[in-house]
């Protein structure tokens, strides 16, 4: 929607990615851009999809939580972006950062374009900042060729030569010094703070011109979890003395969290006992990660975890779709809750709602995050919420994190509109309320 | 005066409307706007931006806090417009996200709320316009 000379970056970017007519888009389950991909799979085996189509000169664009590690070794007809909201932990190959909105519009296109020029893929950081914010300049019209892909029977055999790939690399970034020029760097850098300088581009390599930007550097400020990138960019400057100091904190969030109406994952922690089980999920999601004791790993992980018989209760929370090609040797060790994203079997007894979840096993959960599945609306017996009259907190409100209960007239009201019945609150509300 | 103002809601479609509607008010007014948007969770997660509005040199900052649907857990903001502040109900039409944003008018008194007004008038949103004046005019408990 243009509107009054604002544009929502969001919404601008989404609109640039369809105009540039890519074969293959990839998006992570969960990550904050409304736009549909047409593969869907773990990160690891996505980024191989990406390449593999991008071999034989195909667009293609991946959106990840955090971009995998990337390893190729063919050459790329066609173009191939990453992009992610983190910082990557490897320097494989060119990176563009975008920590304002005004540099969005230059940015995207400057990293297609590199990409073609070095046959390589090319990733692109897209700060928090990005996404949501308001702009004044629209994106320049996409690249509408379509590129016809190619294929015989000596694609896949061509491997990259270093030597001209360095030639190609070296090439680009003259020409993207042209076009997008990098002023020096100052002492201090930071990628998490607006107010700290940053380049715009980094190539993994040694370059004397981007070298030149780097001189003045002397302290990179970063969080813990951004050092490994950090260390490679240091590497690849190894010339100089820069000081890397893992001294910034997260920011902390100014708000409550709140989840999806009918997520999986407060049905989980409401209705089953969950205070000493270690919980292993593949599902990506902040919210989630920052309201549950959650571990990030995936379902092969898992599997080699409970390879044996543990001491103590573990359970992973997955997507059918995951399970799929090991359905065969799930574990008797492990516990699983799958979660119904493709309507496939797997040997697990299926429950029909939320509520119907009482003891930790295995079991396949009726939707996932992709398709939750309405089932009839809650009421509230007003007679019996007191809470907010008494000038106390409504545990149906912080313990089920749902954004569908308002405050009105100091009672919870069910927004309608939101609701999906799952009933994830009602074990909360010891006064029977709901 | 200077201000940092920091909208929080979970409502996206109207949060962004307000905000565009926002943006434009502020800059015509002549102050040099920039925003910061806050990372979203999950997509029925709080929004937040913060807007920061320089309207002299001095180094002066005013903090604000519209909070549309009473999530903001943050430092404690002595201008901190609530539907419960306002004495407003929350809806589920978001008619009271016009009625938060009416008390900003009150706060920033040099912005304009003709854009604001206009854009209601245009898109025949009645109900959203009558809450929207009966605010920029109620006065506020720090005002």
């Amino acid at each position: 929607m243009y509107f009054m000379g604002i544009i929502n970056s969001t919404e601008s970017l989404i609109e640039y990615i369809n105009g540039v007519n890519f074969s293959s888009v990839y998006v992570e389950e969960n990550f904050p851009l409304a736009i549909s991909g047409t593969f869907r799979t773990q990160a690891v085996n996505a980024v191989q999809y990406l390449l593999a189509s991008a071999v034989v000169g195909n667009k293609a664009i991946g959106f990840f939580h955090q971009i995998p590690k990337i390893s190729f070794d063919r050459p790329l007809r066609g173009i191939c972006i990453f992009v992610s909201a983190n910082l990557p932990e490897e320097l494989e190959t060119p990176v563009f950062f975008c920590r304002k909105p005004e540099n969005i519009t230059d940015i995207f296109p400057r990293a297609l374009k590199t990409s073609a020029d070095t046959n390589m893929p090319v990733q692109v950081i897209i700060a928090a900042n990005i996404l949501n914010n308001y702009m004044t300049v629209p994106f320049p019209t996409g690249d509408l060729d379509r590129v016809l892909p190619y294929l015989n029977n000596s694609t896949f055999a061509a491997k990259r030569n270093i030597h001209s790939t360095q030639q190609k690399l070296t090439a680009a970034y003259t020409a993207l010094r042209t076009s997008i020029p990098q002023h020096e760097m100052p002492e201090n850098m930071a990628f998490e703070l607006t107010s700290e300088e940053f380049p715009l581009y980094i190539f993994p390599m040694k370059i004397p011109e981007q070298e030149k930007l780097f001189v003045k550097l002397k302290n990179i400020h970063t969080t813990e979890k951004n050092l490994y990138f950090f260390h490679k960019l240091i590497h690849i400057l190894h010339d100089l003395d820069i000081d890397l100091s893992p001294d910034l904190q997260n920011e902390p969030l100014a708000t409550n969290v709140y989840l999806c109406p009918g997520c999986p994952f407060a049905a989980l922690y409401a209705n089953l006992p969950l205070k000493d089980v270690i919980v292993f999920t593949s599902v990506r999601c902040e919210a989630v990660k920052n309201l549950y004791p959650v571990e990030q790993i995936s379902i092969t992980e898992y599997m080699g975890i409970v390879s044996r018989k543990l001491s103590v209760a573990t359970l992973f929370v997955g997507n059918v779709s995951e399970a799929l090609p090991v359905k065969n040797i799930l574990l008797s060790n492990g516990t699983f809750v799958l979660m119904n994203d493709c309507g496939e079997k797997v040997p697990f007894p299926y429950i029909s709602g939320p509520t119907k979840l009482k003891i930790v096993r295995n079991t396949v959960f009726p939707y996932s995050c992709k398709n939750i599945k309405k089932y009839s609306i809650l009421r509230n017996n007003f007679k019996k919420c007191v809470c907010y009259k008494n000038n106390t907190s409504a545990e149906c409100v912080n313990g089920s994190h749902c954004p569908a209960m308002i405050c009105r007239e100091n009672r919870i009201h069910i927004n309608v509109k939101l609701c999906t019945g799952c009933r994830s609150c009602v074990p909360y509300c010891d006064k029977k309320a709901l | 005066m200077n201000y940092n103002i920091l909208f929080c809601g979970l409502m996206c479609k109207t949060f962004d409307t307000i905000m565009r509607l926002m943006i434009e008010s502020a800059r015509e007014s002549d102050y040099l706007v920039t925003t910061v948007t806050k990372p979203l969770l999950a997509p029925y997660s709080v929004i937040a931006a913060e807007m920061r509005l320089v309207g002299s040199s001095k180094k002066d900052i005013t903090k604000i806090v519209i909070d549309y649907d009473s999530v903001y857990t943050g430092e404690p903001v002595a201008m901190h417009l609530t539907p419960k502040i306002m004495d407003t109900d929350q809806t589920d039409d978001q008619c009271h996200y016009w009625g938060v944003i009416g008390g900003l008018f009150k706060i920033i008194s040099d912005i304009s709320p003709a854009c604001i007004t206009s854009y209601l008038i245009d898109k025949n949103m009645n109900a959203e316009l009558a809450i929207f004046k009966q605010y920029t005019i109620v006065s506020l408990p720090f005002s």
